[in-house]
């Protein structure tokens, strides 16, 4: 028989699926400021934050929403190879597919996005933009001034990509959407609408706010943080769960456990 | 899926580890706590071992004294004791004793290679009282009317040792030699009064006492008493 903490477990896997994305009032707010930018005309948007505070998981839930209604595109994983890159480029704006010997002609490409102007509005999503060369951004930020290709770009919030964001597209992003870290409150919810959202109601109850206080102490309010902590301690209890099998009923969650996840992270140094 | 057990283990040792401070906090709480409630009975155990520190580091010095004036002058000692009889008769309501007077003399012309430089350390008997019990006090008390009517050497006797053990060493002293006018035969009353003497910091005095005593009898228990003085072990 399967413990009642492996459903928990995998609630915390952590994913950009639009399925885990959990409606907090500070992530609704920056979804609709999203929202708001791309009704602009923008011609890039950078949505900017520390890793793990929900950039990726933004942009695909607004990709999800949009897809329908907008010529929008999701470029979910870096392609650091630029033939590559500008291939997929080349393929959502035309939407023709090149043969994988040829090359993309850039200032053919720059031309025919001039000449879509005004007829087509192309919204690209680019996820983990750090990883993009300084010469493949100017690219992108040449493209953009066509105004036919409008630019969502995810950023990490580190020194570095501080200085990609200056260097690049300082003259250039009018819109800037700043993803922080949760507040107490934040995670408290964003913990119990995961659970709840698959119907984890006895766990979901079991966890109490001094537990939760002891989690944000942890992982400061950082998402990816929450959920790889929140793994190890469901993975904790289901150990514990196998391993006593008599006492079903007792509950396992307890200050320990979320300690114990703590060492096994390293969040704490024994 | 990783060792639970050993992350158990680890886990343990944080929460020790975590704990220690606090367990530290409250060992100093619990003292400070003990101290408060018994800061008196705490100074006086402090006083009394300094004090008991400060004898034998004397006595030490007194014998490497003794060992380099020796070399220098090998006189007899200045400190004497006069066994005086007394006819007191006269005021003696029991006239079957022969009442002797313990009395310290010391030679002022004498040279002063014997003389001890000792750190008296006295504690008034009014001091003392108040810490004691009120019973035996009471019982003290009610033991020294009972005297004052009917003079009784066991009275007396009573009296020097009751107060000795309260560390009154100055009433012992006073109460040894009433029952010594009452029974010169004591050896309890030359004790207690040798014990006293060198509980009041006078050591010397206290050997003197002993050595008169033994000059005229011979007792084993004075003989280790006088030992013990002697040796700095008292």
């Amino acid at each position: 028989m399967e413990s009642r903490y492996n459903s928990a477990k995998n609630v915390f896997i952590d994913s950009i699926e639009i399925d885990d994305y959990i409606a907090l009032d500070s992530s609704v707010a920056s979804y609709k400021q999203l929202l708001h930018s791309i009704e602009k005309p923008l011609k890039m948007i950078l949505v900017f934050g520390r890793p793990g505070t929900g950039k990726s998981i933004l942009l695909n839930y607004l990709y999800e929403n949009l897809k329908y209604q907008k010529d929008i595109h999701y470029f979910a994983t870096p392609t650091t190879n630029e033939k590559e890159f500008f291939h997929k480029i080349f393929k959502v704006i035309t939407k023709k597919d090149l043969p994988s010997n040829t090359r993309v002609n850039f200032s053919t490409l720059v031309d025919y996005c001039r000449d879509i102007h005004g007829k087509r509005e192309i919204i690209i999503l680019l996820d983990e933009a750090q990883m993009y060369s300084p010469e493949m951004m100017e690219r992108i930020r040449l493209l953009s001034d066509t105004r036919s290709v409008k630019f969502i770009i995810a950023l990490h919030k580190t020194d570095k990509e501080d200085l990609i964001a200056e260097e690049h597209f300082q003259s250039r992003i009018w819109e800037v959407v700043e993803l922080n870290n949760g507040t107490l409150e934040d995670i408290k919810n964003y913990i119990h609408k995961k659970l709840l959202k698959k119907n984890i109601f006895e766990i979901a109850n079991a966890i109490k706010n001094n537990h939760i206080s002891l989690i944000y102490k942890f992982t400061k309010g950082n998402y990816r943080e929450t959920n790889k902590l929140l793994f190890t301690v469901f993975e904790i209890c289901e150990y514990y769960d196998n391993r006593d099998k008599d006492s079903k009923n007792e509950n396992i969650f307890s200050k320990k456990i979320i300690e114990m996840a703590s060492i096994k992270l390293g969040f704490i140094n024994v | 899926m990783y060792d639970v057990e050993a992350l158990e283990k680890e886990w343990k040792r944080y929460r020790r580890k975590k704990l220690l401070p606090w367990l530290g906090i409250i060992i100093f709480t619990l003292l400070l706590i003990v101290y408060i409630s018994n800061r008196e009975k705490i100074s006086e155990k402090i006083a009394l071992y300094f004090n008991e520190k400060n004898k034998e580091y004397l006595v030490s010095k007194e014998k490497n004294e003794t060992v380099i004036k020796d070399n220098q002058n090998s006189k007899n000692p200045q400190v004497t004791v006069n066994l005086i009889n007394e006819n007191n008769s006269s005021n003696s309501t029991r006239k079957s004793y022969k009442p002797m007077k313990i009395e310290l003399s010391e030679d002022p012309n004498a040279p002063k290679e014997h003389e001890r430089k000792y750190l008296e350390i006295i504690v008034t008997d009014k001091m003392h009282i108040n810490k004691k019990s009120n019973d035996e006090l009471e019982t003290l008390e009610v033991v020294e009317k009972r005297y004052n009517q009917e003079n009784n050497y066991e009275d007396a006797l009573y009296l020097a040792q009751g107060y000795y053990k309260q560390e009154a060493y100055k009433k012992a002293q006073k109460w040894a030699l009433i029952s010594n006018n009452l029974n010169n035969s004591s050896e309890e009353s030359w004790i207690i009064f040798a014990k006293s003497k060198a509980r009041l910091g006078d050591y010397r005095a206290g050997e003197k006492i002993l050595e008169a005593y033994l000059k005229e009898n011979s007792s084993t228990k004075v003989e280790k008493l006088l030992k013990m003085m002697e040796s700095g072990n008292f």
